[in-house]
């Protein structure tokens, strides 16, 4: 698989979904701010038609999962109390994140499984340094990162 | 007198967010009914009153496909309509699941109108999911 055509895809697909789902604007940067103590992250494999795979993963500050869950939910901020339910939501956007992608990957008719998302060890940017990398920026300045390895 | 609905889907989240959509839609809603997984939800079908299905594909235990073939086997189940909600956009999936009985397929992220005109559609018209 093309990494850098699979990069352009991931990051397509996640404004679509970031945008649709959580009413939330982004932007590409190549630096991701610092402080990033709180982080979440969630991962999700999938599998293309012809044994292709990948591995996806997506971290964020929690103050940041917050804001798009809650958003997502249409809920107040303050409903959104513990770590576990803000990476459930973050579970479902990566979820659809992915199925979007996989879906301008492989083409319309492709059959692609995509796992279960679960949770990710966080703490610090959870996906740095894999073959493919995605930052964005939202429009409140917290910092969002998608990273996936790919084979075949 | 609105509609009994019954979500599927093992994430919270999504439950809560298929549930503000339908409001959002202004769909009438009697009593919407949750599950986990394709087992519970077989539970409620055969314990509530249900006027429509709407279910994810991938659940731990027992997922949307398996849970379309039970009922598509059950006298009492195959005829309640099921609308899968993924975020699986492939188009030979959604024609696979509707030669497998499903009544229409909502791709995430979805709207509100999206539920409206599948609602409209799906309990306008008759039929099932018989095998």
């Amino acid at each position: 698989m093309n990494r850098e055509i699979f990069g352009e895809q991931l990051l397509a697909s996640s404004l679509e979904v970031l945008g649709e789902a959580t009413f939330t604007c982004a932007e590409v940067v190549d630096e991701l701010p610092s402080e990033h103590g709180d982080a979440l992250a969630v991962q999700v494999d999938f599998s293309g038609p012809a044994g292709e795979r990948g591995h996806v993963y997506l971290s964020m500050p929690q103050g940041c999962g917050a804001e798009l869950v809650s958003n997502m939910l249409g809920v107040e901020l303050t409903e959104l109390t513990s770590p576990e339910e803000i990476q459930g939501g973050m579970c479902e956007l990566l979820n659809m994140i992915v199925g979007a992608a996989t879906h301008r990957w492989f083409g319309q008719r492709a059959l692609c499984h995509i796992g279960i998302p679960t949770s990710a060890d966080g703490g610090t940017w959870a996906c740095q340094g894999l073959s493919v990398e995605v930052s964005l920026l939202t429009e409140t300045a917290h910092g969002i990162k998608l990273a996936a390895t790919l084979e075949g | 007198m609105g509609f009994n609905i019954l979500i599927v889907d093992d994430s919270e989240v999504v439950r809560a967010v298929v549930k503000k959509t339908i409001a959002m839609a202004g769909i009438e809603v009697n009593v919407i009914h949750e599950a986990r997984n394709g087992l519970e939800a077989l539970e409620k079908l055969s314990a509530e009153w249900i006027d429509i299905v709407f279910a994810d594909l991938r659940m731990p235990e027992m997922d949307g496909l398996e849970l379309i073939q039970k009922m598509s086997e059950n006298n009492l189940l195959y005829s309640i309509p099921v609308v899968i909600v993924s975020s699986d956009r492939s188009e030979a999936r959604v024609e696979e699941l509707k030669k497998k009985g499903i009544r229409a397929y909502l791709k995430k992220p979805f709207r509100p109108e999206n539920f409206r005109d599948v609602v409209s559609e799906v309990l306008g018209t008759t039929g099932g999911l018989k095998a």
